[in-house]
């Protein structure tokens, strides 16, 4: 089922390496890289696209994919403050439980009635963008609680922050689920051969719409960490989402053809993408380049993944 | 091939009822929808998006889909109204103001290149890599954006007022804009191709079957890279004219067309699978979907709205696109 680590993209130690080498080069010419600040911008944008990279390693070990992400994210966090009035945690319970709930219809549309994930995942990615909107009335929201912002900008025995800290429970956690679990056996024959799990007799449709929710579970928590740092919502946030995420597990070697990947392939891809793009910044590459370039690398390792599955399929 | 030709032309005649109900109710219901100055602001409407979404048919009937056209239409634009100052496309080739048609020449023919280019490194890339057309490009949509963006450096890029390169966008014909007619002449022309060209068979061949058209002989690759630079050189089309009309351009023009072309070309009927469609849907799409928006403009109805119902339209066109398939089968 698992194919290897041939069809790796990199390969986890060479992805390893390659950050290494960036972290070293970085922080003699630039030693503003490795300052506290620097490292915790980085460890929050790779947790928050971590997380939601967990969800999309899911979905595409089964052979799918989200373009809702990003807005699902900000819909969480508008939600959250919205919510406000309900009491913080109700606030934040419900907020992630929508995000949830757009996961679950993804699912739905994608498995029961056959809409294919690009239409329904991109319908869902304005829909829920024109929510947020209405919602925002096209302006940014603060929140009132201070509360969540003592969780943002706390931190576990002040070394480990907060928001850091749920992703390095969320990670390893659904890593060991999509390892060891019944489901994560099933996502990767789904995402090898889908005909053939079904007459195997498993649950192809329940798999698939359990991925979409956790997904969409993940992009609330997310959001709701996004929350507790920034305390506002617009309709503006999130946009660049998910190319990232797409692009980050991608380039951990999880492919899009299906069947092959793990939750620690996707988080080192995403790490590495996450560094690289802090890297330009720190760099002074402008944004509108910076565009250019993930938009050029995710070309890039889309085309030889696919390139390599197809090689791999003659072989 | 055959009976499936049939099936489009009833999903013709369906959006076609819809669409003249809707019209009917909205002349009926909407205050000012049933005026020469609304119904032409419709069309003016429809014209500059349809065009991109009768390049994007092409690409979709032969089963891709190409994310980059919004980005393209920003990008050229620019290009376009950079080269109407001719100081600036003086840089580049030599010659005095009396060579004005040169400059204007170039205006036009650049950006619509781009769009070419665009398509042709989309279509490269997907066919030579078999790898999936909606990631590929929504990278090229970044990357182009980007392009755009840096190109112009993030400002809005005025065009030098060249009357010639104005009349693209702003010459009427009986108060209709000229390149309304120019849409309409496009469609046809591109329905044209599809149906009577062996190109246009083919097409439908790829979408149908891929390894089946692969074993039949037919070139395959050439036939889907020329689908997405059809798809891209429409896009440099739509720029140009988009260019000429609001004489402006900036790297957010044009922002979210991608969602708006896919929208209309399958409420047109274009099957997600491909194999099925027609850039006339495609024309009838882009209609029922411009009549929806300025209804909902002339009701006052907030425009964060039209995003919750573009994608209610879509996963509605979908679903009936899924029920048909699901029958015929």
């Amino acid at each position: 089922m698992r194919r290897g680590l041939a069809r790796t993209l990199l390969g986890d130690q060479k992805i390893l390496l390659i950050l290494f080498g960036i972290t070293i080069v970085l922080a003699v010419i630039r030693p503003v890289f490795i300052s506290p600040e620097n490292i915790f911008n980085v460890l929050f944008q790779v947790s928050i696209n971590g997380m939601i990279g967990v969800g999309m390693a899911y979905l595409m070990i089964g052979g799918d994919f989200d373009l809702s992400v990003g807005s699902n994210m900000v819909f969480a966090t508008t939600a959250a403050i919205l919510l406000e009035g309900l009491g913080i945690a109700p606030g934040i319970v419900l907020a992630v439980l929508l995000s949830s709930l757009a996961g679950f219809l993804n699912g739905v549309l994608v498995t029961k009635v056959k809409i294919n994930s690009f239409i329904t995942t991109l319908s869902m990615m304005i829909f829920l963008r024109g929510l947020v909107l209405i919602f925002t009335d096209k302006k940014t929201i603060s929140g009132s609680t201070s509360a969540l912002f003592a969780f943002g900008y706390g931190s576990l025995f002040g070394l480990i922050p907060y928001p850091v800290l749920v992703a390095a429970v969320v990670l390893p956690v659904f890593g060991f689920v999509l390892a060891k679990s019944v489901w994560g056996r099933n996502l990767y024959a789904i995402g090898s051969n889908s005909k053939a799990a079904q007459m195997f007799g498993i649950n192809v449709d329940s798999a698939k719409i359990a991925s979409f929710t956790l997904t969409g579970a993940l992009c609330g928590i997310s959001g709701i960490v996004l929350l507790s740092r920034l305390n506002s919502a617009s309709g503006t946030y999130g946009m660049d989402t998910g190319l990232d995420v797409i692009s980050g597990v991608l380039l951990g070697g999880t492919s899009l053809a299906g069947g092959e990947g793990s939750v620690f392939r996707a988080f080192l891809g995403v790490l590495l993408l996450g560094v690289l793009s802090n890297a330009m910044i720190i760099l002074h590459v402008t944004p509108y380049l910076q565009q250019v370039v993930k938009g050029l690398m995710l070309i890039t390792v889309v085309a030889v993944d696919a390139y390599q599955a197809r090689r791999a399929e003659y072989r | 091939m055959a009976f499936d030709r049939f099936q489009k032309t009833l999903a013709e005649q369906a959006i076609l009822i819809i669409l003249a109900g809707l019209f009917l109710l909205c002349s009926l219901f909407v205050p000012s929808f049933f005026t020469a100055r609304n119904l032409v602001n419709i069309l003016k409407q429809s014209a500059i998006i349809g065009i991109v979404a009768a390049g994007l048919t092409v690409t979709m009937i032969a089963g891709n889909v190409d994310l980059s056209v919004g980005s393209t239409v920003a990008f050229s634009g620019i290009l376009a109204l950079l080269f109407t100052h001719t100081d600036f496309s003086k840089a580049f080739i030599s010659g005095t103001s009396e060579q004005n048609a040169v400059f204007l020449a170039l205006a036009i023919l650049l950006p619509l290149l781009l769009g070419g280019a665009v398509g042709l490194f989309n279509g490269m890339v997907v066919t030579g890599s078999g790898a999936n057309s909606v990631i590929i490009t929504l990278g090229a949509l970044a990357a182009v954006r980007g392009g755009a963006l840096l190109f112009s450096d993030g400002k809005v890029i005025y065009g030098a007022h060249n009357p010639l390169f104005d009349a693209i966008g702003q010459a009427q014909i009986a108060t209709i804009p000229i390149y309304v007619f120019f849409f309409l002449v496009f469609v046809l022309l591109l329905e044209a191709l599809l149906r009577f060209t062996t190109f246009g068979r083919s097409v439908y061949h790829i979408g149908t079957n891929l390894k089946a058209s692969v074993i039949a002989g037919i070139p395959v690759s050439r036939v889907r890279v020329t689908t997405f630079v059809i798809c891209g050189f429409a896009a440099g089309v739509a720029a140009v004219i988009l260019a000429a009309r609001l004489n402006s351009a900036s790297g957010t023009t044009a922002n979210g067309w991608e969602f708006d072309a896919v929208t209309a070309v399958v409420i047109g009927g274009t099957s997600l699978f491909g194999g099925k469609g027609s850039v006339l849907g495609t024309l009838l799409g882009t209609l029922l979907v411009t009549l929806i928006i300025n209804a909902m403009v002339l009701l006052n109805i907030p425009s964060p709205w039209q995003y919750v119902a573009k994608a209610l339209i879509i996963v509605t066109a979908v679903l009936i696109d899924v029920r048909t398939r699901k029958e015929a089968i």
